[in-house]
């Protein structure tokens, strides 16, 4: 950082400390925009990471929300790859916004949207989905902890099984299945087999480590263990169709619908569209008329890694689909 | 039908087909199409909203941002000779990243690329907050409290990759020469060859650098490289 920039920054922060707020946003913002009128980027993005992380660890959540938003402009504009220090630094501003505050999903949305315009991610970049994700949950928003946990890193998994489980005892003991699905399904609809388990395993640990816990038998055949819950049969569907999904047998994932047909029903649909995406992703059943890119293009991939040619496969969608070789 | 018989009768089943696609199989994440990720409906029931301090695995984290104490880390480079640096009253939000670079200012201008932050002997990506690093390894070696202060250490080992002091910077004379005597790439980069570099420590130290990056565990890396380096040497010794 030059020493002109760091009298700058070291002026401001005075402004803060001092109560300022307006003032030091005010001048930021001018002398920002006078370096990126001058294409001096990246002066214009120390400026801005450092004053927005000034005024919202102050508590001034709208202004240096807007300082935020502001860098990330100049980091569209100017084109910055996502790489360590780009993304540190966005983190870093990202860390510094207070909880619960307003403008910061705005900001969330905006750098997924640059990493995913300007990196190799083209959902977004999986590491800042972690950070985002875990502040979220960290924040008690379940939803958007969930939208992009499901797409981080493989440390995400861990800190979704947490929240979803601390979200289930808040609720009756026989929604188990229910909380657990919220990683479990959209972790197989991402193709992520690895986290689903993952999520799968340690909330299920924890629920049977906890007092009173449920019912467990051990069942045991040549190539499989399992846990059953007889009085949470959903939670054995889950278990199943982990298993099932990594033979791709259709029979097996109508074995199991018809089994747990009824207790499905209960659900009131909650799990119907994911039921039948991962119906057709892995165990090749077509639905009628679907139009959703990812869940087309995820079937692709994993039909085509697996060369299943079932029957009931009516025709493989030839167009798009040359097996990809990143399977495994 | 029981849920346990059932369970039985489909594992049977399930043996009877071959394994498509393994437990811990990933699509690559660089080939999802451009859109977020699909949840499940709402749920009747809202996530309630805890209060501060948050839960059990947080404590730590809100341990950390009592403003009293702050955290202090140390960083501790693995190979004796390089500077060990601490830094006082960090934030809980200061990143892993964050540290490479204020190791690599304060140990004379490193490259922060060549520099990996170890705790509990597993690196720990630039994007983790001491926060996140505190809730994981709550009460693992390498933290502690020192009693009246309210003060929480926090220690990390540096592993410094080879060309790490590669980046030329201005220091002062004196650090500079700290540097050059313990930079574990120089005398690779002046061009020792063949059988010559074999022999160096350095070549040893670059090789478990890699391991180590490569299998993120120290201890299986060391082993490593004691069986190249046996092999190695036990091959030489014979004519």
């Amino acid at each position: 950082m030059s020493s002109k920039i760091e009298k700058t920054i070291a002026r401001q922060q005075e402004k803060v400390k001092e109560g300022q707020f307006y003032e030091a946003h005010q001048q930021l913002r001018v002398i920002a925009s006078r370096y990126t009128k001058s294409s001096q980027h990246d002066s214009a993005i120390e400026i801005l990471s450092s004053g927005a992380q000034l005024l919202l660890k102050a508590g001034q959540g709208g202004s240096g929300g807007d300082l935020a938003m502001y860098m990330l402009d100049v980091y569209n504009k100017a084109e910055v790859k996502p790489d360590a220090a780009s993304k540190a630094r966005i983190l870093s501003v990202l860390r510094a916004f207070p909880k619960n505050e307003p403008t910061k999903k705005k900001f969330v949305n905006e750098m997924i949207a640059w990493s995913a315009r300007l990196g190799e991610y083209p959902a977004g970049d999986p590491e800042l989905h972690h950070v985002a994700g875990v502040l979220y949950a960290d924040e008690d928003e379940p939803y958007d902890a969930e939208r992009h946990l499901i797409l981080g890193t493989k440390d995400s998994p861990e800190y979704l099984a947490r929240m979803e489980y601390d979200w289930y005892t808040e609720d009756e003991s026989q929604t188990a299945p229910v909380y657990v699905s919220r990683a479990v399904l959209p972790y197989l609809l991402t193709g992520n087999l690895r986290a689903a388990n993952k999520a799968f395993l340690l909330f299920t640990s924890r629920l049977s480590s906890s007092t009173p816990g449920p019912v467990v038998q051990e069942v045991s055949s040549s190539s499989s263990d399992l846990r059953v819950y007889p009085t949470l049969p959903l939670l054995n569907f889950l278990g199943l169709l982990l298993l099932a999904v990594q033979r791709g047998e259709a029979s097996l994932f109508r074995m199991l619908k018809t089994h747990y047909a009824a207790h499905l029903k209960e659900l009131g649909g909650a799990w119907d569209e994911a039921l039948a995406q991962i119906g057709e992703m892995y165990f090749g059943i077509k639905i009628p008329s679907q139009s959703n890119p990812l869940f087309d293009m995820m079937g692709n991939m994993l039909m085509g890694g697996m060369k299943s040619g079932k029957k009931d496969k009516a025709k493989p969608r030839g167009a798009n689909s040359p097996a990809p070789p990143a399977l495994d | 039908m029981t849920e346990l018989s059932f369970a039985k009768q489909f594992l049977t089943a399930l043996d009877a087909k071959p394994v498509k696609i393994s437990s811990d199989n990933v699509v690559d994440a660089k080939t999802y199409p451009a859109q977020s990720a699909y949840i499940l409906p709402r749920l009747p029931n809202a996530k309630r909203r805890r209060t501060e301090p948050a839960t059990d695995a947080q404590s730590a984290t809100t341990d950390a941002t009592a403003p009293s104490g702050g955290l202090t880390v140390t960083l501790k480079p693995m190979k004796a000779g390089n500077p060990t640096i601490t830094l006082p009253s960090q934030a809980p939000t200061t990143s892993v990243y964050d540290l490479k670079t204020a190791y690599a200012t304060q140990a004379g201008g490193l490259d922060t690329s060549k520099i990996k932050i170890l705790r509990s002997r597993k690196p720990v990506p630039d994007s983790k907050s001491l926060a996140d690093v505190l809730a994981e390894g709550g009460g693992a070696e390498g933290t502690s409290e020192k009693d009246l202060a309210k003060e929480i250490v926090v220690e990390f080992s540096v592993m410094l990759m080879p060309g790490a002091a590669a980046v030329t910077s201005p220091v002062s004379e004196k650090d500079k020469m700290d540097i050059d005597s313990t930079a574990p790439a120089a005398p690779v980069a002046q061009g020792a060859s063949g059988v010559e570099v074999l022999k160096a420590e350095e070549f040893w130290g670059d090789l478990k650098g890699f391991l180590m990056q490569r299998i993120r565990d120290e201890g299986e890396s060391e082993k490593l490289v004691k069986v190249f380096r046996g092999a190695w040497e036990s091959s030489t010794a014979r004519p």
